[in-house]
């Protein structure tokens, strides 16, 4: 025969489930949130395969470079190209030194979106002497 | 009831009384409860990766904000959003640990394109990154009533990812152990 439960009990009962059900809640009424936001740009690079209108010195790309944010400024990219229709092999930032140190010829216009430039570079190859390569010119204005 | 009977009783009772004494003993238990500071976190600084050219490759920035390319070039140049980590600021109850939940989003997107990004974070009792490109810790015990969550991230740049503004909602929550 099963014990009944008197009514004492049954409100017991009642109670500890009351408490049971608290528990969890209290565990998660700590809990706060909050959101942050990723983002990132990727922006459309202005591809320049031959050389173009004006003379750029290396001048002109230190103050594209180093200028203040506007149409005029931004990072110049270099991507080396072993030959035609090959794939990049490096890419390296252009920095105002190595620029002058080997002695790019450059020409420039000016775009919509500012000064672009295209430029044949002697790159150096400590293996087998100097040699010239035809580059690839990935030009990203600010 | 006779005399005698009544004597037995009291002479009885007496001697439960004497017993029940005898028996008795007592202890003690302390009630305790700690109050704690009910928790806060806010969110003090996104997390921004700044200009990105495609390429195949990958961008983190770390949880100083510094930004380093990895893979086939996924060149990353200036302008545009200024480089920096997520930061989050938590309030609590000092020397009492909390969990630390993030839900970072799988991609960021533009439009129907996707970026692959995952997160990883450090907490610290300051604001000063340690910093850390990696770790995904799930627990932090602060010293002082405020800590800090600093976040960073890499994305996947595709060869010709489309151009556009990428983003994604993390959200992070802490939880008192």
């Amino acid at each position: 025969m099963k014990p009944r439960l008197g009514p004492t009990s049954w409100v017991a009962l009642r109670c500890l489930a009351a408490v049971a059900a608290l528990v969890p809640a209290a565990g998660s009424a700590w809990a706060v949130s909050a959101h942050g936001i990723a983002m990132a740009t990727v922006i459309e690079p202005i591809q320049v395969n031959r050389l173009l209108g004006l003379p750029a010195s290396a001048l002109e790309i230190y103050l594209s470079q180093r200028g203040p944010a506007g149409p005029q400024t931004g990072s110049v990219l270099i991507r080396v190209i072993g030959g035609v229709g090959d794939q990049p092999v490096a890419v390296q930032r252009a920095q105002p030194s190595p620029v002058q140190a080997q002695g790019l010829v450059g020409g420039a216009v000016i775009l919509d979106r500012g000064l672009a430039m295209a430029v044949m570079a002697s790159m150096s190859d400590e293996e087998q002497g100097h040699d010239d390569k035809p580059v690839a010119i990935t030009i990203a204005f600010n | 009831m006779k005399p005698t009977s009544l004597r037995h009783y009291a002479v009885l009772s007496a001697l439960l009384l004497a017993a029940a004494s005898a028996q008795a003993a007592s202890t003690t238990a302390t009630a305790t409860a700690t109050v704690l500071t009910p928790m806060t976190i806010t969110k003090n600084t996104d997390l921004s990766f700044g200009n990105i050219v495609g390429g195949n490759g990958t961008v983190t920035i770390d949880t100083s904000g510094a930004r380093s390319l990895a893979g086939n070039t996924a060149p990353a140049v200036s302008g545009g959003t200024a480089l920096s980590a997520a930061k989050f600021t938590v309030g609590g109850t000092a020397s009492q640990g909390y969990a630390i939940t993030v839900t970072p989003p799988a991609n960021l997107s533009s439009g129907g394109n996707n970026m692959a990004f995952t997160a990883f974070w450090e907490a610290l009792d300051t604001a000063t990154p340690t910093p850390v490109s990696s770790g995904t810790p799930a627990t932090f015990t602060p010293a002082g009533a405020t800590s800090y969550i600093l976040l960073g991230g890499t994305i996947t740049v595709g060869a010709n990812q489309a151009a556009g503004t990428y983003t994604g909602t993390i959200t992070v929550n802490v939880d008192y152990n």
